[in-house]
């Protein structure tokens, strides 16, 4: 090459200009070239040797230069700036959103053979099994001792005793089938009964009090604050009628308004649905509201604490009443008819049975489309607002689905009409609930499994809201949006490892100046909190 | 571009044939704006594996280790000098890459080291890779891009070209942890060494033997 490199000279040369110094051994690199000539002066002769040209800005790109950059290019390379580019026009009948969105009832859905073993459970002795398993522990060793020492057969254990006893409290059947179905004598049955009932009896103290201090008082309106959003509520107030056999004096007054004997059960219970007071005793043909006034809860001193600041909650029997929430259910219900009226008057043979039956083909359908990526015939199956949010991220996915079956027949549990711009440009939107069954697995470009799985099908519950142009003549039911509840619980997140930001982190990461709960989002905040 | 002056030289004929008044074709917008940028001839088949939809595993199967391919165009370097840089980082990990890339002294490896950055970010972000770290150099190699050419004057009259050379520099990182030997020549261990002259020896035809 024409580079050569005289370290040994260089530091030679170095050497003797700075003679007085006392330099470190460092060899100093000094480069020659031989190709040029010794003397300056031809320098700016030899830059003229090479013409000069101008590279394209290869990296330069449209985004980044500010427009009148982008002005100065295009006139460089003498071109006209674009024509207006007009976007492609496209059709969108359909309104933006959900109006007045239906609201669905909290825990609905919940079906699966767990749970209807428990029902089941419930359905027979009217406990959970849980409230089982509490009360066998407490009444268990009082059961199982033996009081008089009379010999005999050994008592049967304390679950069969209290199941016994508490199938007769459940369900109106004679001792007689009560002993034929639990296995033992009439007699035993019996005497099981009265024996947990007498430990109930002495038991009730504990557990069936009015709250005392100010502190209980706080715990329930709270409770019920809570529960209700109203202030100062200590308790809600019911009673009811237990059937009893005709009794020898003054029959008459023990038939009640549903014209059999009984006494009333008067009770009071907590926000938790826990009993606070109980009364009984009183016979049938008493009204609840005169029931309340004989009760002991109606002794001077809870009267000036009810007057004062708390309240008891009750139904129409009793004095000072509210049914507000029945109006705006019934309000509710004869909207929903109005607007299916109202669908009748476009769509004359509307029939809300065979709704539901097309609403489920437009939704398999649908389905369908996506998992196969059909992006032209979708949109005869979802609304252009829904379109976005359907397609969104599955380009490089493959989705599996598979409609199994409907758990529940689909219903419609909401209509509405509304007119946009115009009056008789009518819009109508149907909610329907689907309780469905449903393969779901979603691989990602790899073939990776990302979400669900092939062969596990799951119950879902879904509220699918479905418009329909109705002002149009050719307008089509489409699926439009869908229902989200708060109580619904969160899905299934993906297997990705994901990471919880701590605020101790982002403190240390943010400087003071910036607050903390802007940039950090909502949900990392509150784990935080949690955590801490 | 290219339509604009052909309708421009046009005109005049036009008016001369037809007798129209002056239609002004040079009024109407043909081009677009981004022909004033000169990177629409990028090569374009190396992208297109980021695009490939491969069919779904089966429950028991090894997962498919994810890719991405990416790509930096036009780099003004030359492509012979780069080929250095691109062979260096190959079947080494993301992060060792990057970091050893920090200490070339080279032009092109700022370039390669960014390209890399972006490849890492791109995984994370589009191609379902769970962790950026866990990826390694699989593929990494140059393309020549454009060369434009220049003149320079020489003694009575000549004149000589230079060349401006551009290229484009390739990547493909995979998911997992990078294999023991990436090039096929590697070293053998004495062991192995030992096996393989055995082999050999006891393979050796012996002639007029049994």
């Amino acid at each position: 090459m024409s580079l050569r490199i005289g370290t040994f000279t260089g530091f030679h040369i170095l050497n003797n200009f700075r003679c007085g110094y006392t330099l470190p051994t460092i060899a100093v690199q000094v480069r020659y070239r031989r190709t040029k000539h010794w003397d300056p002066k031809w320098k700016p002769l030899r830059r003229l040797k090479v013409l000069e040209i101008e590279l394209p800005k290869y990296n330069e790109s449209y985004d980044t230069l500010s427009e009148e950059e982008t002005k100065s290019r295009l006139k460089e390379q003498g071109i006209l700036p674009p024509r207006p580019w007009m976007e492609r026009q496209f059709h969108i009948s359909c309104t933006g959103g959900i109006f007045e969105p239906y609201v669905p009832p909290e825990g609905d859905g919940k079906v699966s053979p767990i749970t209807t073993q428990i029902i089941e459970f419930q359905g027979h002795f009217r406990l959970k099994k849980t409230t089982f398993s509490s009360l066998l522990t407490l009444l268990g060793k009082e059961l199982e001792t033996q009081s008089d020492n009379k010999g005999g057969r050994p008592t049967h254990g304390a679950n069969k005793q209290l199941m016994i006893s508490l199938w007769t409290f459940a369900n109106q059947e004679s001792y007689r089938s009560v002993a034929d179905r639990f296995d033992v004598s009439i007699s035993t049955a019996w005497e099981y009964f009265h024996k947990v009932i007498n430990l109930l009896v002495k038991h009730r103290e504990e557990y069936i009090k009015w709250p005392k201090s100010y502190l209980e008082f706080e715990t329930i309106t709270n409770g019920f604050q809570k529960r209700a959003g109203i202030a100062g509520i200590i308790g809600a107030i019911g009673g009811t009628h237990i059937l009893i056999t005709q009794p020898h004096l003054m029959p008459n007054s023990y038939i009640n308004r549903n014209k059999y004997h009984s006494i009333v059960l008067q009770g009071v219970c907590s926000a938790n649905y826990m009993f606070i007071d109980c009364f009984a005793g009183c016979p049938g043909s008493i009204q609840d509201a005169r029931v309340l006034r004989m009760s002991p809860l109606n002794t001077p001193m809870n009267n000036k604490l009810i007057s004062d600041k708390h309240h008891i909650l009750g139904d129409s029997a009793y004095p000072n009443q509210g049914a507000k929430q029945k109006l705006q259910f019934l309000e509710k219900k004869t909207r929903t008819m109005m607007a299916i009226r109202k669908i009748r008057s476009f769509e004359e043979d509307f029939d809300t049975t065979a709704f539901c039956n097309t609403a489920e083909n437009i939704y398999i359908k649908s389905h369908e489309m996506l998992a196969c990526k059909d992006k032209y015939k979708i949109r005869e199956f979802i609304t252009e607002r829904a379109y976005p949010e359907v397609m969104h991220n599955m380009r490089d996915k493959t989705i599996h689905w598979k409609f199994i079956k409907s758990i529940e027949l689909p219903r419609i549990v909401h209509a509405r009409c509304t007119d946009i711009v115009t009056k008789e440009n009518i819009f109508a939107q149907l909610t329907v609930r689907f309780h469905t069954q449903q393969v779901l697995a979603i691989y990602d470009r790899f073939g990776r499994l990302m979400y669900g799985s092939e062969i596990i099908a799951k119950d879902v519950l879904e509220y699918v809201v479905f418009e329909k142009h109705l002002a149009n003549e050719y307008g089509v039911w489409r699926i439009h949006d869908k229902i989200i509840p708060d109580w619904m619980p969160d899905k299934e997140p993906s297997a990705l490892t994901h990471k919880r930001i701590l605020r101790s982190e982002t403190q240390l990461q943010d400087s003071a100046i910036v607050p903390i709960e802007k940039k950090v989002p909502e949900t990392d905040v509150k784990l935080s909190d949690n955590a801490t | 571009m290219a339509l604009c002056n052909y309708n421009r030289a046009l005109l005049p004929k036009i008016d001369k044939f037809l007798g129209l008044a002056a239609f002004e074709f040079n009024k109407l917008h043909t081009s677009s704006t981004l022909s004033a940028f000169a990177s629409n001839q990028d090569p374009r088949g190396w992208l297109k594996y980021n695009k490939k939809i491969y069919p779904p595993q089966k429950l028991g199967e090894e997962p498919r280790p994810a890719f991405v391919c990416h790509q930096k165009c036009n780099i003004k370097y030359s492509p012979w000098k780069m080929w250095y840089i691109a062979s260096m980082v190959r079947g080494l990990s993301v992060d060792e890459a990057i970091k050893q890339l920090k200490f070339v002294l080279k032009k092109g490896a700022k370039d390669v080291r960014e390209t890399i950055e972006e490849a890492k970010e791109l995984a994370v972000q589009k191609h379902n890779v769970e962790f950026g770290s866990n990826l390694w150099v699989a593929e990494s190699f140059v393309g020549k891009g454009p060369v434009i050419k220049g003149m320079r004057r020489h003694a009575r009259m000549r004149f000589g070209v230079v060349e401006y050379f551009h290229c484009h520099y390739f990547v493909r990182l995979e998911e997992g942890s990078p294999p023991e030997n990436y090039y096929q020549h590697a070293p053998k261990a004495p062991s192995e060494q030992l096996e393989n002259w055995l082999g050999n020896m006891r393979k050796r035809k012996i002639i007029n033997s049994l």
